[in-house]
């Protein structure tokens, strides 16, 4: 196994996910990472953003990841060794209204990254346009659709029961521009 | 009103405030509610960290706002919409706040 300090995000969202999953914890990897994932660092996120899929007790968690050297840094889990930093949002993993149904068991070598699927990246991305009209969050979007192969369709009708179908036809017109750039 | 569910009564004024208010800052809560900063901070920080609340700087104040990627957002806001429609008028008063804007220098 690669140490710390020479893992790119994906082997360590993997270390970090075997490792909280043998200490029978149950998290989704989510926000930007995935994209990085999804995207092969087309976007560069330096943010692990686990979401817990249980009730988790924090002063374990703190202990548990100072066995792999993470010590907590305000919000924040951080490594002397590396840059990427982990941080656990509010639980239920949800894209908007909806919660998230399916992981996605993403194998990077011998690991395993418990993440959101690619049609749910899309849809935490674009939750971040349709609430805050966030034009990075909308691109990232188009990116995992791209990269992915999924179609914006795929996810019209989470849109529209987001209420969202003026932003989504944004975001389809946007996909097709860069897709047949 | 919903102590039951808040555990108290100050995170239920907290959040009447910005439903009637939309985003706004510490010491604005504080002033008008008459409640401490520290008491305030405290709250809209657990609020935050539980995913109810979001916050944003804007120059250098923070303001807090109900969080709409939160999945329970929409439910969370009827209740504390009919919850504060049981309140007495004269009590509803104390949380509106003018947001209309206000030339510099105007009187009053």
């Amino acid at each position: 196994m690669k140490k710390i300090k020479d893992m790119n995000i994906a082997e360590l969202a993997g270390y970090i996910s075997d490792y909280l999953e043998s200490k029978n914890y149950s998290f989704i990897l989510s926000g930007g990472s995935c994209v990085s994932i999804y995207t092969d660092n087309k976007y560069q996120s330096y943010d692990l953003d686990f979401i817990a899929r249980n009730t988790i007790d924090h002063k374990k968690i703190e202990a548990d990841l100072a066995e792999i050297g993470f010590s907590k840094d305000g919000k924040y889990y951080k490594h002397p060794d590396t840059d990427y930093f982990i941080e656990f949002p509010a639980p239920p993993p949800a894209v908007g209204n909806e919660p998230i149904r399916t992981v996605n068991h993403y194998k990077i070598g011998e690991a395993t990254i418990r993440m959101l699927t690619p049609e749910d990246c899309i849809k935490d991305r674009l939750c971040a346009f349709f609430y805050w009209d966030d034009k990075p969050a909308l691109q990232q979007a188009i990116m995992v659709a791209i990269d992915c192969n999924i179609k914006p369709e795929a996810v019209k009708e989470w849109a529209q029961k987001e209420g969202e179908t003026e932003k989504f036809d944004i975001f389809k017109k946007e996909y097709k521009l860069k897709k047949n750039a | 009103m919903l102590e039951g569910i808040f555990s108290n009564s100050i995170k239920e004024k907290i959040l009447f405030f910005i439903l009637q208010n939309g985003p706004s800052y510490p010491n604005e809560i504080s002033k008008i509610l008459y409640l401490t900063l520290f008491n305030v901070q405290k709250h809209l920080k657990q609020s935050e960290e539980t995913g109810v609340l979001v916050s944003h700087l804007k120059g250098k104040v923070r303001l807090y706002e109900f969080n709409k990627r939160y999945p329970f957002n929409r439910e969370l806001n009827a209740l504390l919409q009919k919850a504060f429609s049981f309140l007495p008028d004269k009590e509803k008063e104390m949380y509106y706040v003018r947001r209309r804007p206000r030339k510099p220098g105007k009187e009053l």
